[in-house]
């Protein structure tokens, strides 16, 4: 199959540009002061595109949203649709080769109605990572706002006429009412319920319940780097992201612990809706990061949902018969969450230790030099122990008097790699490793995030030319897709029994993970070498 | 494997095996008019036993292949090695009844002690290379990548010296410390340039040999180009000089991991040689038993 090179640019220039007097004419200008409108001269331009174009693509950078005028685009996560991992053979001999092997084949940790956050006003699934959007919507707020990586592939599904917005002219549109009641209305009408139905409170709920909770929903914007509720405070009621970044952290002993970074479509304080309970964890609003340039902006706001307790309390009166299972799942995720909480004491970090970013490490990998041999088995069995043979393991990196700090997962206090995926393909797991979900764009951002380089971007072998062809069936555009790599970072082998492959396959007792607190307030091996440290 | 305290299970329960063998050896000898041998009960079993641990500690080169494999921790199975090794030539010359025996038997005693010989002295590199190479190699890097960062070091210095005195093939101007001229080639760099001319190209290439090649020589010249360099320019001699050190890290490093690869060399082919000719051995032996 002939293969067409991709044109379309992603640059103001490439338009017609819009005077004043035609954005005026255009209702979601209508709001504005034309006066406004003229102090921006040259921010809004009139796309048209071919069916079959590409409007822009995942993991790409941009820095505009575009608003829909005529015709329709399909908005797709192409990896996603070129098929994901495999799932694992099944059977007793595929499970007993698997076990002596330790290779690994994660399974999925979601079901098909896991949400994969987009920059629109709707979602895509995993079961269903394809939408269209039509006259009157948008996208790309989020790179336009924050310079987020483009989150999904869109394809013009019919010729299609649509104004591309720089960030200076879509802030003036946010405060416009007609804007922004549309945008309210189209979140609530393709997004709310999937948002809704992703808190587990709410997940079995009956539609007629889900649908009062839309109605009684109250759409929020908070400015980054607000605190939305403090550890300590009375929860009043459950927060759904809808557009931004919030980090939820807890206050130990050592210091603030950041917990996770949500992004569109989490929700958290969703125990505070059924009782007086007090809030167990900090929210922030946090800003996207500056990747491209690091020139000084605005910071972006963080939207939000919120169901107050006595919005939901109101609801439920209506409906007594599910009062009593929601109590039992409210129990249920309390306990869970004190499970999670963990004890962190530390004692006074030696100064080289917090140059290095050692004490981040709640399962640092270190290896001792004097037993090392510089086989490189750990590197091997790493390789070896992944289904795609990419080593997440690097046998490379700081000297700590003895031991060498290599490249790899650290499971950091504060893993600021989560910050800013343009579709929430990086999470936390329960035993607190990180792990990088299967839709993935590659746009590199948690690798340039990461102060420690261990996450690894990767070429996709499996581009080749069969994925290429379905790729172009799937886009109907007869065109290549963009994603060729994917981020992988360790997942400390979470479900090897035998403990990460690296540590094991060491033939000389010479690499170990170990909680770095642990060591320093165990006054154990490493807080020797944290002595010796100083004296260097 | 360094040898610490966690060897001493390993190195009592080798001994006790050792000293059981050599019991059951002693107190079977009397029972045999010709005296004890590898065709009775007892030399057969040991041959047998010994055979066990020679096939254990071969496999360990398999599995080194397949690192991930859930066969047992690879440390376990260095230690097993290490101390099986050991005992198997104890067992080994139980087996033999201390005899020498024909030419087929000789050379298996040849090869059993140059592979114990060879695995002792590795094990003994061992102890020492990784110490050497943490403390006297600060700049240590991938193995794979010493000799790409060989090559690029030559690159780096003359970065180096065109920042400093403008040109690898201009001389640069003298400084002037009353008038410095803000514009033109940096001023003062000629003894870095002629430095880099006389002294550190060629031992940056590796293609001439010259006094910088000892490391106290090295220093001297150093710090002679420092006093006759202006101050401005020291950072330029600083990063030479990283840049020297550097290459005699990589050039430490390469030596030292050379040595502590080579036994292996010896080691395995050796190893499995033996470990054929003893299954070999053990054939001719059974079929020509009754």
């Amino acid at each position: 199959m002939a293969k067409r090179m991709l044109t379309a640019k992603l640059s103001v220039d490439a338009g017609v540009r819009m005077t004043a007097a035609d954005l005026v004419g255009i209702d979601i200008f209508r709001d504005l002061d034309r006066r406004v409108i003229e102090k921006f001269p040259g921010t809004v331009v009139r796309r048209e595109f071919e069916a079959g174009e590409v409007i822009c693509r995942e993991g790409e950078g941009g820095t505009t949203a575009f608003y829909l005028l005529e015709g329709s685009v399909q908005v797709f996560i192409a990896r996603r649709l070129a098929g994901g991992a495999a799932g694992p053979r099944r059977g007793w001999g595929a499970a007993l080769a698997r076990w002596i092997g330790g290779r690994r084949i994660r399974p999925p940790q979601h079901g098909d109605d896991a949400i994969i956050p987009i920059d629109a006003n709707v979602d895509l699934t995993w079961g269903q990572p394809r939408t269209t959007l039509g006259p009157g919507e948008v996208f790309g707020e989020m790179s336009c706002l924050n310079l987020a990586p483009r989150s999904a592939t869109v394809v013009a599904e019919t010729d299609c006429v649509m104004l591309e917005i720089l960030r200076n002219m879509y802030e003036q549109l946010q405060k416009a009412p007609t804007f922004r009641e549309r945008m309210d209305a189209n979140y609530r009408a393709r997004a709310l319920q999937g948002h809704l139905r992703n808190v587990p409170i709410f997940r079995d709920l009956p539609d007629e319940v889900i649908e009062r909770l839309q109605g009684r929903a109250q759409l929020v914007a908070v400015d980054a780097g607000t605190t939305i509720f403090s550890e300590g405070d009375e929860a009043d009621g459950v927060y759904i992201i809808r557009l931004g970044q919030v980090r939820v952290s807890q206050a130990f002993p050592g210091g603030e612990r950041t917990l996770a970074y949500l992004t569109r479509g989490d929700f958290f304080g969703e125990t505070g809706l059924l009782r007086r309970a007090q809030r167990n964890a900090t929210c922030r609003a946090v800003d996207h990061p500056i990747v491209e340039g690091g020139r000084k902006r605005k910071p972006a706001r963080v939207e939000l949902v919120k169901i107050a307790r006595e919005d939901f309390a109101a609801v439920i009166e209506e409906f007594p018969r599910i009062k009593g299972r929601l109590e039992s799942v409210a129990q249920e995720r309390l306990r869970q969450q004190r499970k999670a909480r963990v004890s962190l004491t530390v004692s006074a970090p030696s100064r080289r230790v917090e140059d290095l970013g050692l004490l981040q490490g709640q399962n640092l990998m270190l290896i001792d030099l004097e037993r090392c041999t510089r086989c490189d088995q750990c590197v091997d069995a790493c390789v070896e122990a992944h289904e795609d043979g990419i080593s997440r393991l690097f046998r490379t990196g700081p000297r700590y008097d003895k031991y060498l700090v290599p490249s790899s997962c650290r499971m950091c206090l504060d893993p600021v790699c989560m910050i800013g995926c343009p579709v929430g393909s990086i999470r936390r797991s329960e035993d607190l490793s990180i792990v990088i979900e299967d839709w993935c764009v590659g746009c590199g951002i948690c690798a340039k995030q990461c102060p420690y380089e261990s996450i690894v971007m990767h070429e996709l072998e499996e581009f080749g030319q069969e994925v290429s062809e379905r790729l172009a069936r799937v886009a109907e555009s007869g065109e290549v897709m963009a994603v060729t790599q994917r981020a992988a970072v360790c997942d400390q082998c979470e479900d090897l029994p035998a403990g990460p492959a690296c540590v094991y396959a060491c033939p000389h007792d010479a690499a170990a993970r170990v909680n770095a607190a642990e060591f320093l307030s165990a006054g154990g091996l490493f807080a020797t070498a944290a002595r010796e440290g100083e004296r260097e | 494997m360094l040898i610490d305290r966690s060897h001493i299970p390993w190195g009592l329960a080798s001994a006790l095996a050792a000293g059981g063998a050599s019991w059951w050896y002693v107190a079977d000898a009397p029972r045999h008019l010709s005296g004890p041998s590898g065709s009775t009960l007892v030399g057969l079993t040991l041959g047998a036993a010994a055979l066990g641990i020679m096939l254990f500690c071969t496999a360990l080169s398999l599995k080194r292949k397949a690192p991930h494999r859930r066969l047992g921790r690879a440390s376990t199975w260095m230690r097993g090695h290490i101390w099986l090794g050991l005992l198997a030539c104890v067992l080994v010359a139980l087996h033999a009844a201390f005899r020498l025996g024909g030419p087929a038997t000789a050379l298996l005693w040849a090869l059993l002690a140059l592979v114990t010989l060879s695995g002792l002295f590795g094990l003994l590199l061992q102890q020492v290379i990784p110490r050497l190479l943490l403390h006297s190699v600060p700049g240590e890097t991938i193995a794979q990548q010493v000799e790409r960062r060989l090559r690029d070091l030559s690159g780096l210095a003359e970065q180096v010296v065109v920042r400093f005195a403008g040109s690898l093939d201009e001389p640069a101007p003298a400084w002037d410390a009353a008038a410095p001229s803000p514009a033109g080639p940096p001023a003062g760099g000629e003894p870095i340039r002629r430095f880099h001319l006389d002294h550190l190209r060629g031992y940056l290439s590796g293609q001439a040999e010259g006094e910088i090649d000892d490391p106290h020589r090295a220093e001297n010249l150093f710090h002679a180009l420092r006093t006759m360099t202006p101050e401005h320019a020291h950072a330029g001699v600083d990063e030479l000089e990283a840049i020297y050190c550097l290459r005699r890290d990589l050039l430490r490093q390469r030596r030292l991991m050379r040595v502590l690869f080579a036994w292996l060399l010896v080691h395995v082919p050796l190893s499995w040689l033996l470990l054929l000719l003893v299954l070999a051995h053990a054939v001719t032996a059974l079929r020509f038993w009754t």
